[in-house]
């Protein structure tokens, strides 16, 4: 009686302190950062804000006034107002370049996880496919409104796509095809992007259309909070017309 | 010739315009395309450059004038490139070494940053030809066989079709293959812009004609040619004709 006894106050013990310890986050989920962000360390993004930008850009802004734009910090000023390019070819470019500065602005609040339901999640064909069918390239709101009762009842971007061929490039990079576009993904990282302790993915889209000239870069916080649940996209940032105001 | 008209409720949607006269509206439903004029729309959204540039594909890819890709060296050296610098045609060495040059530089650069030396570029008329022979030859063909009556629809409603498909790009019409659904792709996709094209709704084309991609000065230009289709189209029928020559205002029966 006295040995079990001493088992199960070991037992509880255990139990009691690695609760403890993930609430006080010793037992935090490691971060994951894509090199294309250049951290180590989320202490560095902000002065990865403040990095210049592979080219200085300038900008007219909706009061008459011509900008340049020179960081990340420069261009999130902007973005989300009115302006016009200097010229227009250079739309897609502009934020094509700039998508990483939305996902350096998300990682600004971001800190390790303290637990995780997207374990399950590797940056392979079968990891990619299983993301909500959201990170399809959605042209129209007929798209949109097949992705919403898509993610209604479930389903992953794979089954929503099966025209959808993913060719791993790297640990954090995948080359996309599809019927009506190509593109690529990158992980930009894994790390609790929304301050509830539970892992997030920090992951960038682009697309292009066939026979078309459409393109966007789009950055998605993807988080899943049960394991009976799916994954679903938190927050859509990069070219405007945000599918988030939809 | 843009019809003057007043918002009179921009949340509700409902508007009121005031009539123009008559002979324009007959003239705008029947003119032909104006193919100087959807020239300078494409110059106005997507931007025409006369050297080599990369586009935003994946990998990029060399690209021309309005969007022209250029498959390779060969394809390239088939135009009528001039060395600006030197003033004169330029050689096909000269093509195929800025054709390479172009090639190897990282995308998404702006389109200046791939104006290399020696600095080749297309003659205007040559660019207006490419882009004006894909649009006849190409999107144009393509369009009609999506909507027969395309020929009879509205001016400024062929015009907004147009600047869809080019954008968004014809696609494919939903399909089976090997028992797996694919799903529409470009103007195909747009389901609900092509059911109130057939039903011809243009007020209804005019809000299904949103891109998620495009700019929103480009979606509320597409979105305002639909519109004027819808008023033209009013403005035929004889009562409303009436009204008009009555001098009386019109409110046109669309939300």
């Amino acid at each position: 009686m006295a040995r079990r006894c001493s088992w199960t106050c070991l037992l509880s013990i255990v139990v009691l302190r690695s609760v403890d310890a993930t609430a006080a986050g010793e037992l935090s989920i490691p971060l994951f950062f894509s090199k294309e962000l250049r951290l180590n360390t989320l202490v560095e993004v902000e002065a990865a804000l403040s990095r210049p930008l592979d080219t200085a850009w300038r900008v007219r802004l909706a009061s008459g006034q011509s900008r340049q734009i020179k960081s990340c910090r420069d261009f999130l000023d902007v973005a989300k107002g009115h302006f016009e390019l200097e010229r227009e070819i250079d739309w897609s470019a502009w934020w094509q370049q700039g998508a990483h500065c939305f996902a350096l602005d998300a990682l600004r609040l971001a800190r390790p996880a303290v637990r995780t339901q997207l374990g399950w999640f590797r940056f392979s064909k079968e990891g990619i496919a299983k993301l909500p069918p959201r990170f399809a390239l959605l042209e129209s709101q007929d798209d949109l409104d097949d992705v919403t009762a898509a993610e209604m009842v479930c389903r992953q971007w794979g089954g929503f796509d099966p025209s959808l061929r993913i060719r791993v490039e790297s640990l954090d990079r995948a080359e996309l095809r599809s019927d009506g576009w190509t593109g690529r993904l990158l992980l930009y990282a894994r790390a609790d992007i929304d301050g509830d302790g539970i892992e997030d993915l920090l992951v960038r889209r682009d697309g292009r259309v066939r026979g078309g000239t459409a393109s966007e870069s789009r950055v998605f916080v993807v988080t899943q909070t049960d394991p009976s649940r799916c994954p679903r996209v938190l927050r859509v940032m990069g070219t405007p017309n945000d599918l988030e105001g939809q | 010739m843009r019809m003057r008209r007043r918002h009179s409720s921009e949340s509700t949607g409902s508007l009121r315009y005031e009539a123009p006269h008559l002979f324009l509206h007959s003239l705008l439903l029947c003119r032909p395309l104006d193919y100087d004029r959807l020239y300078r729309q494409l110059d106005r959204w997507e931007g025409i450059v006369g050297h080599m540039y990369l586009d935003t594909h994946k990998p990029p890819l060399v690209t021309v004038g309005a969007g022209n890709m250029l498959s390779s060296v060969s394809s390239a050296q088939a135009l009528p490139f001039r060395n600006v610098t030197a003033g004169r045609p330029a050689t096909r060495d000269e093509i195929a070494h800025v054709f390479e040059a172009v090639g190897a530089m990282p995308g998404a650069l702006p389109a200046s940053h791939y104006r290399v030396k020696p600095i080749l570029e297309l003659p205007k008329r040559e660019i207006k030809e490419l882009a004006v022979g894909r649009l006849r030859t190409d999107f144009i063909p393509k369009i009609k066989t999506l909507f027969w009556h395309f020929d009879d629809f509205p001016l400024p409603a062929r015009e907004a079709i147009i600047d869809i498909a080019y954008n968004a790009g014809i696609g494919k019409a939903e399909s089976h293959v090997h028992g797996t659904l694919h799903r529409a792709t470009g103007l195909h996709g747009f389901h609900r812009l092509i059911s109130a094209i057939d039903s011809g709704d243009w007020m209804a084309a005019a809000r299904a004609s949103h891109r998620f991609s495009s700019r929103p000065e480009r979606n509320k230009w597409t979105r305002d040619l639909f519109e004027e289709a819808a008023y033209l189209v009013t403005l035929r029928d004889p009562a409303y004709k009436r009204a008009i020559l009555l001098g009386g205002r019109l409110r046109p029966p669309f939300p």
